[in-house]
């Protein structure tokens, strides 16, 4: 990707950065509460060098699923479809972008990037989000 | 993206915006002297350099609720919580006000969402710029005036 792509690309995010934090507190606001620790796991799996979405969403927030206890496993379930829901997104930032072959290795690629860049920023309000909720809830 | 006409007009409501929130801010100036005190300046410091250095709202919101989740000084009397409905839906109100005042004084077409948003990081920079400046005049005044008592 060009440097003028990749700045456009960050450039569509920002932009709807503030629709993903409506909906990473609406998220927050119907689930239980996840532990700080839990969200912070959260936030360095998902902001690290991995570059592809579905491993982390496999690797992590479904291992999360299986091994929690029932309410906790409703949380990380969720998270899992909300995460795999923002491909919709990603798709409609790719298409403004418009310079990769449709179908090709590079388009996938760059779905797949796009789409991470989604899940990162959303899972960065989700867990800014939980903090806060946390402290203004008395930990519960 | 708007004309450098309308560019220039909602800039000019901006300032105008700015000089309303200057006494808006000053309780907020106090309360973070209080909390904050003269040790932890980089509290305050921080929100305004996350503010003039993010081009994005969520950023600033993000930052004032990990702050206020992880810090005691920042729930204290619930400035965290305040600042944030402060400068969330009533800024976005006014940033709304300024855009449609443009639109109907300067220039009908060529906004999108995008100005809006901008307008509204404008306003949150403003807000954020008075309230730092009440709070270091606070905390100055607070050290001046411990020092005279303890010569």
């Amino acid at each position: 990707m060009s440097i003028p792509v990749i700045r456009e690309m960050y450039r569509q995010i920002e932009r709807r950065s503030y629709e993903l934090l409506k909906g990473a507190e609406r998220f927050a606001e119907n689930q239980r509460l996840i532990t700080n620790s839990q969200a912070q796991g959260l936030a360095n799996v998902i902001n690290c060098e991995e570059k592809n979405i579905n491993t982390v969403l496999v690797a992590y927030v479904q291992h999360q699923g299986n091994k929690s206890t029932s309410h906790e496993a409703a949380f990380w379930k969720e998270l899992k479809r909300e995460l795999d829901g923002l491909r919709k997104q990603a798709q409609e930032i790719q298409q403004e972008l418009t310079v990769e072959p449709p179908g090709s290795k590079a388009a996938k690629e760059q779905l797949a990037l796009i789409h991470l860049l989604l899940a990162r920023d959303y899972v960065q309000h989700l867990v800014a989000h939980n903090g806060y909720r946390r402290a203004i809830m008395g930990g519960r | 993206m708007a004309t450098h006409q309308a560019e220039v007009a909602v800039r000019q409501l901006v300032s105008r915006k700015s000089d309303e929130y200057y006494t808006d801010t000053e309780g907020f100036g106090r309360l973070a002297s209080t909390n904050f005190g003269e040790k932890s300046k980089s509290q305050i410091r921080n929100l305004e350099n996350v503010a003039n250095a993010s081009m994005s709202i969520a950023d600033i919101l993000d930052f004032i609720k990990r702050q206020t989740g992880r810090s005691k000084q920042w729930q204290q009397e619930d400035f965290g919580r305040t600042l944030l409905e402060r400068i969330r839906e009533p800024l976005l109100a006014d940033a709304e006000a300024i855009v449609e005042g443009v639109k109907a004084t300067v220039e009908q077409h060529g906004f999108d969402a995008d100005d809006l948003r901008r307008t509204h990081i404008l306003l949150c920079r403003e807000f954020i710029r008075h309230l730092s400046a009440h709070y270091s005049y606070k905390i100055g005044v607070s050290s001046r005036r411990t020092r005279r008592e303890t010569k």
